[in-house]
């Protein structure tokens, strides 16, 4: 473990360091630091139009984080020849790549509590008097933020298991169709109902069955309506999301495990 | 499938099992190791290494020579476990070079050395010496003693990017040492590096040899390897062409350079039967010899022929005249 936390330490150092890391947060910062702003154009609406964009922006600039970062930084290590210094030493392999997983993991931990830090702040400046409920409200918001930052997690887990045997552009691709796709599978039974088609029907089937249900981590729609996020609605999800996450590492090591350099 | 029988130019197993040394001698061992690369879904497939049977013994200086493309990188990639044989054994300390545990004893510093550009020399030590779970201190200590060693000791502050190639070579070989290794892997140590700091870097792997260290050099820097090794391999194109101590690559193929003046043209004649090693510059016969008898008869000629014997001059051939031999050798053969 103090190995994985070396190597995960490096890793979170090293993205930091990133120009893109520091654009992607401080863009996303100042969009959400001036929601209060752009709220003038929703008549009334104000804590609607907050939420929605404070958590989409959250999600979007994490997604595209975790995606670059989980693509990049292992293909990056091999690239760079910096991989052999370090199987080299008394390193496992499962070490180093819970290593890379979890300084990619760092460091989108670090993006959502920066943004979300400022997204709680200005939902409170805005909110307050207006609200009764206020401490409720954040603390449904904190929760939304939560379930943001597991489904993350499910990404960062999925972009760096198929990092291991596939180029970054291809990763990119399939991790970013991944996310496309699971924010919608709810609407996938519907289209499995309706097509006419058998072979898009088992399509629709297989990809159904094995892209991760990322609508359930997006809980905006359901705070938009006064819906409180509970512990009951958590607890599936973040356990649904832990397997998930154990698969995507687990065959990310049966790849490495036997990855020639 | 790796081809199953002798390839042109390989090293006859006999004088292969002549270099094994005892057991506990040898920290190192493969037998007939072959790695093979397929393409992907493709029936081509390139053989690098075909049957390499090697042992590298306790304390010595350990050269695997060969031109771009024989193999020496794919060797020494398979002794660190970053690639898996296609066939055949590879041993280090008596364990598979997959096992973790032997790390513990082992260096490496790869060709060309790239580091994390964003940590400074004292950083990137630090880092290296957590992946061994060394204390605070002990990482303190050891830096400071490694940086002192390669002489970094001023600039241990400054980014890795900026350091020039000889520097990164230097701290290169600073994270090699960083666990005391019983065995030290140098991919091309003194390649790139200005005279100095070549010669800088010999006396480093010469002074390790003196603390009993094992080094395993690759390099195609024929004069360095001959400087410093003790025993040497030979590859080209995956197969081992020589193997054996320096002294003995170059005994078997001492030659004799006998020069003489005002030849007549029969003798000349009789000379170029003899050998085929014969040039001429304005009168002037330069006649390589390479048997004590071979001497004999040449001197013999010129005598009979009435021609001035100038010098006989044995030639102590240098590695590179062996490499070039071999590498021909199993080209034409």
């Amino acid at each position: 473990m103090r190995t994985t936390m070396v190597i995960a330490w490096n890793t979170f150092h090293e993205a930091v360091r990133r120009r893109v890391f520091l654009i992607i947060l401080i863009f996303g910062m100042i969009a959400i630091g001036n929601s209060n702003f752009f709220s003038f154009m929703s008549t009334g609406e104000e804590e609607k139009f907050i939420t929605d964009f404070g958590l989409g922006a959250i999600l979007l600039s994490g997604m595209l984080i975790s995606v670059f970062l989980g693509a990049y930084l292992i293909p990056a290590e091999m690239e760079r020849k910096t991989i052999f210094t370090i199987l080299a030493k008394p390193v496992d392999r499962l070490h180093f790549l819970l290593g890379k997983f979890f300084g990619v993991i760092i460091t989108v931990f670090v993006n959502v509590v920066m943004m979300g830090a400022v997204f709680l702040l200005a939902f409170y400046l805005k909110q307050r008097g207006v609200d009764p409920h206020i401490g409720m409200s954040l603390m449904n918001l904190v929760k939304a933020l939560v379930l943001i930052y597991v489904e993350l997690v499910v990404l960062c887990s999925i972009a760096i298991a198929v990092s291991v045997v596939a180029s970054v552009a291809f990763n990119i691709v399939l991790t970013m169709f991944i996310y496309f796709a699971g924010h919608i599978s709810s609407s996938f039974q519907h289209l499995i109902e309706h097509t006419e088609q058998s072979w898009v029907e088992a399509m629709l089937r297989i990809t159904y069955f094995f892209i991760p249900k990322l609508d359930n981590f997006d809980v905006r729609e359901r705070l938009l309506i006064g819906e409180p996020v509970g512990l009951n609605y958590m607890i599936p999800t973040l356990g649904n999301a832990a397997i998930f996450i154990l698969i995507a590492l687990l065959l990310g090591y049966l790849f490495f495990y036997d990855r020639e350099f | 499938m790796p081809d199953e029988t002798p390839s042109p130019g390989s090293v006859p197993s006999s004088q292969i099992q002549e270099g094994l040394g005892s057991d506990e001698d040898t920290i190192l061992k493969t037998e007939n190791l072959t790695k093979e690369f397929r393409a992907p879904l493709s029936s081509n497939s390139v053989l690098a290494l075909n049957k390499l049977s090697i042992d590298v013994r306790r304390g010595e200086v350990f050269g695997l020579v060969g031109p771009n493309g024989s193999g020496k990188t794919t060797t020494l990639k398979l002794l660190l476990g970053l690639l898996r044989p296609t066939s055949g054994r590879v041993e280090v300390f008596g364990q598979s070079a997959r096992n973790i545990g032997i790390k513990q004893r082992i260096g490496f510093l790869p060709d060309g050395p790239y580091f994390y550009d964003y940590l400074n020399a004292d950083e990137l030590l630090d880092f290296y010496g957590k992946l061994f779970k060394f204390s605070k201190e002990e990482r303190r200590r050891k830096t400071d003693e490694l940086l002192e060693l390669v002489g970094l000791t001023e600039r241990r502050k400054m980014h890795v990017k900026n350091y020039s190639k000889g520097m990164t070579q230097r701290v290169g070989l600073a994270q090699a040492l960083l666990n005391d290794p019983d065995l030290l892997f140098l991919d091309e140590p003194t390649t790139g590096l200005d005279p100095l700091g070549a010669i800088d870097m010999k006396e480093q792997i010469v002074g390790l040899r003196k603390r009993g260290k094992t080094v395993f050099i690759c390099s195609h820097l024929l004069a360095d390897v001959q400087a410093i090794c003790d025993r040497v391999a030979i590859l080209h194109r995956g197969n081992l062409v020589r193997f054996g101590k320096v002294e003995d690559l170059l005994s078997d193929t001492r030659r004799t350079e006998v020069v003489a003046a005002d030849l007549d043209p029969e003798a000349v004649q009789e000379l170029e039967k003899l050998t085929s090693n014969i040039t001429t510059d304005n009168g002037r016969h330069v006649i390589e010899a390479n048997t004590p008898d071979q001497v004999f008869h040449i001197m013999e000629i010129i005598r009979n022929s009435k021609g001035k014997l100038l010098a006989v001059e044995p030639k102590s051939e240098t590695l590179e005249d062996v490499f070039v031999r071999a590498i021909r050798g199993g080209e034409t053969s």
